[in-house]
């Protein structure tokens, strides 16, 4: 077999990892569309992070709907950094790998709503404790948002403060 | 004089002090009161904001994040246990839900016997207690201010003929609102924000609000002050605040002052800081009931079941229950599933009744602090403590369905629903890190008092071994579980350190 010299071999080394890199942006970064005006006001999601997050949130609350991005992303705006950097993995995760996993071979916003109920309860009740710790964090976001809502409480015949603020 | 803020206050000041305190809830409060009230000059450092009754909207998503530490979502560095404490003027006394229970006379005994503290046991806290339950009207509830969760727990527990009873509470003119947990805009609460920051303001004690604890200043052996950093309303540092004090009293709960201790380089030979740390953890399980029970409403924890809990060394019955009622973010957070089956359950919001089973626990996790200053909770919780745990669940379900559910569901990953007191008995075990929600809304320890420097972080006096100076006077002496809500205990044994440091600060000034 030939040996590469290592400086070769370090180059050659570096060069596949920026193609991959490249390569994971490009898919990462291709095929979503958001508003410009919606995207130009994240804080702390990217604009194809938000449309995970509006998916996810979807499925969570399914029947009802109603967008949760705008919320969770200035919810995770304010958590720790070290929070806020789990929470946008996970969304990775979700996008990207945890639908291969139960042999759906593409991204999470682009499967049908059977098959993202299947990979949110796979995450539920994943064996990996950071998988499910990841799912809960995502439910909290959507509920979060449905439920402070003064529509969701006549829902659910719940009366809401007793002030008026 | 007011309380001062340190979101207005940017660049670099300097205050000298008697004595300065971290923290403002139960510990903090009680020894700034009373320590104003002998005349020292008092200075009180609180990492949270100024909070009045006006503010609170009784609205989940409004006053979870302004009043809980890390907005609510603080956790175990695991993520299996939610750990809730409080950030505002008042700590989390603003918060809780008024439980008054002093330390049991065992767990004291066992404080004496095992952890060589002295000055601290049930005759020598006597007199403390009663003049903490006294101040802060401290009274057992009648049956009438029972709301209909806390009546569903009182007739399982009569129907199963079980140990449990009323609770005693610190409120006065309570409108029965349901909105302890999220503050309360009636001013009804007599804690630390009510009753003692006041008192301790009008005897000339200054208050900062908005300022965080950043590093206790010593020579590794006298304590000088504390410097900390004033904070925007977004938590961002605006500015440097250094008191200096020859006396510096921690009260920033068992999690914060380990935490401060910890980032202060202090002399520790036998390494006790954050050590010793207990969370006293619990879950929950809701009953689903034909009538409507609308549990956020009335006062939200009342009654108690004391069938399985027992505080003899070494005890197999270590399970505390009571009520446990969420507003529907918290409930819903709490509910497995999620869609359509989740949805059928929230449905159900009025007719649900929920118990919450929490453990006398023996697991010792440890506070640390990340390289970034950030706390960090190590804490697994071990097979003992497990199998409590689980009793706890079947112990909340028997009550639930005595109590008159016709279904009770536990929410583990997946779902239990029972639909029988038989099907308890076939219950799988379901206890097991992020397979059901577990939340600590009662740490204690990290910084234990004692009389052997190599068990113990602080002496009895709540002195630390190596620094003179430097006393602790919150949740965080506590060498073991207390099994029961601590807020008592902590505005107690507050008192008893108040009185040496008010002993101390008497001779040195002649």
């Amino acid at each position: 077999m030939r040996k590469l010299p290592r400086r070769r071999l370090l180059l050659a080394i570096a060069a596949s990892g920026l193609l991959a890199g490249a390569g994971m942006a490009l898919i990462r970064a291709s095929g979503y569309r958001l508003a410009p005006e919606v995207a130009g006001s994240l804080k702390a999601l990217r604009a194809w992070q938000y449309l995970v997050i509006e998916a996810v949130g979807g499925r969570i609350l399914a029947p009802e709907r109603i967008a949760i991005g705008r919320h969770a992303d200035e919810t995770i705006s304010k958590l720790p950094v070290e929070e806020r950097r789990d929470i946008t993995r996970f969304i990775t995760y979700v996008e990207h790998v945890a639908p291969i996993s139960l042999g759906h071979f593409r991204r999470f916003t682009a499967l049908s709503a059977a098959a993202q109920d299947q990979v949110l309860q796979s995450l539920e009740s994943s064996s990996i404790d950071q998988l499910r710790a990841g799912f809960q964090a995502l439910k909290a976001l959507a509920l979060m948002d449905f439920y402070r809502r003064r529509e969701s409480w006549s829902k659910i015949g719940y009366d809401g403060p007793v002030i008026w603020n | 004089m007011p309380v001062e803020h340190g979101r207005a206050q940017r660049g670099s000041r300097v205050l000298e002090a008697d004595v300065v305190i971290v923290g403002s809830g139960a510990g903090g409060g009680m020894a700034a009161r009373d320590l104003a009230f002998t005349g020292a000059r008092v200075v009180v450092l609180e990492e949270g904001p100024w909070l009045g009754p006006t503010q609170m909207n009784q609205r989940e998503d409004a006053m979870l994040p302004l009043l809980y530490q890390e907005q609510a979502a603080r956790s175990t560095s695991d993520r299996a246990i939610r750990v809730l404490g409080g950030r505002s003027i008042g700590g989390s006394t603003v918060h809780n839900t008024n439980l008054c229970k002093r330390a049991p006379a065992e767990i004291l005994d066992l404080w004496a016997r095992r952890f060589a503290v002295s000055g601290a046991s049930s005759s020598d806290l006597e007199p403390i207690y009663q003049s903490v339950e006294r101040e802060l009207s401290v009274v057992e509830l009648t049956i009438e201010e029972q709301n209909q969760n806390n009546r569903v727990l009182d007739r399982g527990i009569e129907r199963l003929g079980w140990r449990g009873g009323r609770l005693k509470h610190n409120r006065v003119g309570c409108t029965q609102s349901g909105f302890c947990e999220l503050g309360c805009p009636f001013d009804a609460k007599q804690n630390s924000a009510k009753v003692l920051i006041p008192q301790a303001l009008a005897r000339g004690a200054l208050v900062v609000c908005d300022a965080r604890a950043d590093r206790i200043i010593h020579d590794g052996s006298q304590a000088s002050g504390v410097s900390a950093s004033t904070l925007a309303a977004d938590g961002t540092r605006i500015g440097e605040l250094t008191v200096r004090a020859r006396t510096v009293v921690l009260a920033g709960s068992a999690i914060g002052s380990s935490a401060l201790v910890l980032k202060s380089a202090l002399p520790d030979p036998y390494t006790r800081a954050g050590r010793g740390l207990h969370l006293h953890p619990g879950i929950a399980v809701a009953g689903l009931f034909d009538q409507r029970i609308e549990g956020w409403k009335g006062i939200p924890q009342s009654v108690e079941c004391t069938e399985h809990l027992e505080f003899s060394e070494g005890s197999e019955r270590r399970i505390w229950i009571t009520t446990a009622f969420a507003h529907p973010i918290g409930t819903a957070v709490m509910l497995p599933g999620f869609g359509a089956t989740h949805r059928q359950w929230m449905l159900r919001y009025p007719q649900i009744a929920a118990l919450t089973a929490m453990v006398h626990d023996e697991t010792s996790g440890r506070v640390r602090v990340t390289s970034n200053g950030r706390s960090q909770i190590d804490y697994q919780l071990g097979d003992s403590d497990r199998k409590q745990l689980e009793l706890g669940v079947r112990s909340c379900a028997k009550l639930l369905f005595a109590g008159g559910a016709r279904r009770v569901l536990v929410p583990s990953i997946p779902a239990l629903v029972l639909d029988s007191p038989r099907a308890i008995e076939q219950m799988p075990a379901v206890i097991r890190p992020h397979g059901i929600p577990l939340t600590s809304v009662h740490p204690m320890g990290g910084l234990s008092f004692g009389d052997d420097p190599r068990r113990a972080a602080v002496t009895s006096s709540g002195e630390h071994h190596q620094v003179r100076g430097l006393f602790v006077c919150d949740g965080s002496l506590f060498p073991t579980s207390l099994g029961v809500p601590p807020q008592i205990s902590i505005y107690a044994l507050s008192r008893k350190v108040s009185r040496v440091v008010a002993a101390r600060l008497g001779a040195s000034s002649g």
